[in-house]
């Protein structure tokens, strides 16, 4: 079992995403675990500006091992089914405290609205209940609107560790700083966009909303807050082709994307990419494993929890090459002893089929897991809601849809069948 | 591009007879004029503009070792028959008297209780002529018991050269494989996979040979995208009837870049052929020694899990007339279920997935070493009109049974 950090005996690379910028910080923690190597963690944590929706164009990714890889941007949205089991929030903000008193929320009122007349608005104006489990304050359009970043970021840290905070807990992720681009040709209007855009705040390689109540509280008629729904799913994942052009070169691209058991050989379907002229791109979706080639790019599906249980993260790493799902590498314990027993620790550089883990540095609880593909790119599932799909992502965007992870530490694992 | 087998432009119902020779043609000819010929289109249509090209696909490692075929022994079994009713039938291939009384003579002979069988001399069963050898694995493939001769290996329909591409094999060893292959029907075969095995310089072109003969073919599919492309037809066609995924997200992108860009056909697919696409059947997939088949991936299309029901063989019939399928009408849909009857009982052969043009989607045979991968219609069904009378039919899912699977 993974326990403490004292049970990880190898190198981990350790991070703190406090109020300051996580990127800034990572990067001093980063330098500072590995001698200010390049490697993939720099890589992953140092961020990359996003594309927008409206500029699909294909970026050749980092030379290495995996070879010459190019991607292209989807944005993937939950399908009309799994919407229609959304409930519509409401559009009155509510922010619920719990196992907290009016007096500590009025000292964190005071903290984030300095100027007096706000924290006036906040104390008195604006409506409280009080009972013995929690303080719940329904805030002013005033006070959400005045909240900067940084107090927009302790709120969501603060009410985000329960999820009757639906927004805080789960967050509107914007991959992206560019709010405009991101909701380019989602139907939302001027109103709302600009609601978004003043509610907003930057977080790692992206922007959080959180205030979803007050945005949807914007939208004309019942056609754009369906609309708005359905952006909220709005996620950025990655098309990968491998470019293939020599006999010559086949060989250690082979090594790298041979890994562990496979039920069908790469080196054919490779081969016959440089065979056959014209033809100079393979589809990485035909490497990767059945399963993960079966999710890639898809939401879950109501069938999906007839377990009970929806995949997440844990689910989605270690089933990377089984042919057969496992329902429970769901649980962080299961995982964490199919961990132990059947990979070993591995340090950067990682390579295809590596699982990696983000741990609680304290206790090695497993809080995240996913898929080294190649350079930056991961294949994860974020979280186990029906509206998060299975992406190939960049390890930076899969960081800011991470909200509730602050310290982690970062183990990786390879199968010891590799 | 070949031929096309069918023309959808008839309406009504889909049946499809067809009547052929049992006679073999003896060898297949000098193949490889058309096997890097490259990208290749489809007819246009509702699917958008398609290009596919051959792709050559080798089983693993551990499946080609649990074979056995490695070590196979060229042996002809004659199930209950006398040595002179042996004797006689080879009598009537043309086999050569002298070669007869080698096959049937000391060191040849086995008995094993009561039941005969021949080990003849590779080298005269390499020499013997292509007729009299295809008249000879005509009588054996009767008997399942002889494996290579009743479920020969299929060579490329695309091309032997496609075949014994990069394989590893001597130029020697791929002219025996050449000269030794078959047409079965209108299928391009192969049999003696012991005799191609002693042509081997060494251990690792043995292993080479073996596998390479266990090669399959499949085809990679592209949609062909640009800025002129009717998007919301195209996806139209493909997300029908099943699909919540929104397929337009890939597809998009595409149309906005320079240029014509393509995207793989597997995105496009439903859940459990994009996760079995080019793959080899799992063991654990199995149900005891029943495998998946072609009528288990056929029906199970649309299926986000499979149904392991298809595993049940005597059920085929059952399936066309339950209450998930109907007949279908022209024309064809993506995912229908094109089923290959025998024209005199009705048994059905073979059952594939219409994908589109003339490319479907298929598993040809329960062996685990047979992958689930795209073929040309008219190459799948080489390998099923073998009887007098073939009859083909289409089969599409109920609307009623159209609940969202991903």
């Amino acid at each position: 079992m993974i326990r403490s950090a004292a049970a990880l005996p190898l190198p981990v690379l350790s991070f703190t995403m406090s109020t300051a910028s996580f990127r800034r910080l990572s990067l001093l923690l980063l330098a500072s675990a590995l001698g200010g190597s390049t490697d993939l963690f720099p890589t992953m944590l140092q961020g990359q500006e996003s594309a927008v929706p409206n500029a699909p164009i294909f970026k050749n990714l980092k030379p290495g091992p995996w070879g010459d890889l190019e991607s292209y941007p989807v944005f993937l949205q939950a399908p009309e089914a799994a919407l229609k089991l959304l409930p519509s929030p409401s559009q009155q903000t509510v922010w619920r405290f719990f196992g907290t008193t009016r007096d500590e929320v009025s000292a964190l009122f005071q903290k984030f609205f300095p100027d007096p007349d706000l924290y006036r608005e906040a104390t008195v104006r604006s409506v409280w209940y009080l009972t013995p489990e929690e303080v719940r304050v329904h805030p002013t359009d005033r006070m959400v609107l005045a909240l900067p970043p940084l107090a927009r970021l302790e709120l969501m840290q603060t009410l985000g560790k329960y999820e009757e905070n639906p927004f805080h807990y789960n967050p509107l992720v914007i991959e992206g700083q560019d709010v405009r681009a991101w909701f380019a040709g989602t139907g939302l209007s001027e109103p709302v966009l600009a609601a978004i855009e003043a509610t907003s705040f930057p977080f790692r390689n992206g922007r959080i909303l959180t205030e979803v109540s007050y945005a949807l509280s914007k939208v004309d008629d019942e056609i754009e807050e369906a609309n708005f729904l359905r952006a909220m799913t709005r996620n950025r994942s990655l098309f990968l082709r491998l470019r293939l052009t020599s006999h010559d070169t086949l060989a250690p691209l082979l090594d790298y994307w041979s890994q562990n058991i496979r039920l069908k050989e790469t080196q054919p379907i490779m081969e016959s990419i440089i065979r056959t002229p014209g033809v100079e791109r393979l589809d990485l979706t035909h490497i990767l494993p059945p399963t993960a080639r079966k999710y890639l790019y898809t939401f879950p599906t109501t069938a999906e929890g007839i377990n009970g249980i929806f995949p997440n993260s844990l689910w989605t790493s270690l089933n990377f090459f089984e042919f057969s799902p496992k329902v429970r590498y769901n649980s962080p314990d299961k995982a964490a002893e199919q961990l132990q027993s059947h990979f070993e620790r591995v340090l950067p550089p990682f390579r295809y089929g590596d699982v990696i883990t983000l741990v609680e540095p304290t206790t090695g609880k497993l809080l995240h897991s996913c898929i080294f593909i190649a350079d930056n790119v991961v294949y994860s599932k974020n979280n186990s809601s029906m509206l998060t799909p299975w992406v190939l992502q960049t390890d930076a965007d899969m960081m800011t849809h991470l909200t509730r992870i602050t310290e982690f530490q970062v183990v990786g694992w390879r199968h010891t069948s590799t | 591009m070949g031929r096309k087998l069918f023309s959808w432009t008839t309406s009504g119902l889909i049946c499809l007879s067809f009547t052929t020779s049992a006679q073999e043609i003896p060898t297949i000819e000098t193949a490889g004029a058309d096997s890097f010929t490259g990208v290749q289109l489809s007819q246009p249509g509702p699917w958008g503009d398609l290009e596919y090209f051959p792709i050559a696909l080798e089983p693993p490692d551990q499946y080609v070792t649990a074979s056995g075929h490695l070590e196979a022994k060229l042996v002809w079994h004659f199930p209950n028959k006398t040595l002179t009713e042996i004797i006689d039938l080879l009598a009537t291939t043309g086999l050569q008297e002298s070669d007869i009384n080698l096959f049937t003579g000391p060191g040849h002979l086995i008995r094993t209780g009561d039941q005969i069988s021949l080990q003849p001399p590779l080298d005269v069963v390499e020499g013997l002529s292509p007729e009299v050898r295809s008249k000879i694995y005509e009588i054996l493939r009767q008997w399942e018991q002889n494996e290579f001769y009743a479920k020969p290996f299929p060579v490329f329909s695309s091309g032997f050269d496609l075949m014994v591409h990069e394989s590893g094999m001597s130029p020697g060893s791929i002219d025996v494989f050449k000269k030794l292959s078959y047409r079965w029907g209108s299928a391009p075969s192969f049999s003696d996979l012991p005799i191609l095995l002693s042509h081997a310089q060494n251990d690792h072109e043995r292993w080479r040979i073996a596998k390479t003969v266990m090669r399959s073919e499949g085809l990679v599919v592209r949609l062909k995208l640009s800025s002129q492309s009717d998007l919301e037809s195209i996806m139209t066609y493909w997300s029908s009837p099943t699909r919540r995924k929104n397929l337009k997200v890939f597809a998009e992108p595409l149309t906005q870049m320079p240029g014509v860009n393509t995207l793989d056909i597997v995105h496009l697919l439903p859940p459990t052929p994009r996760k079995l696409l080019y793959t080899y059947a799992s063991p654990l997939m199995g149900i005891g020694s029943t495998f998946p088949d072609c009528f288990w991936t056929a029906f199970n299309f649309f299926a986000f899990e499979p149904s392991n029901r298809y595993l049940d063989t005597t059920s085929h019939r059952t399936f066309l007339t339950d209450e998930k399928w109907e007949r279908a009408t022209l024309p064809p849909r993506f995912g229908d279920v094109i089923i290959v009857t025998d024209g005199e009982t009705g048994e059905p052969m073979h059952a594939c997935n219409f994908i589109a043009d003339d490319i479907v989607f298929t598993k040809n045979g329960r062996s685990l070493l047979r992958p689930f991968v795209f073929m040309k219609l008219e190459n799948v069904l080489k390998n099923y009109l073998k009887s007098r009378r073939s009859e083909v039919f289409f089969y599409r899912l109920k609307s009623e049974d159209t609940e969202t699977v991903e």
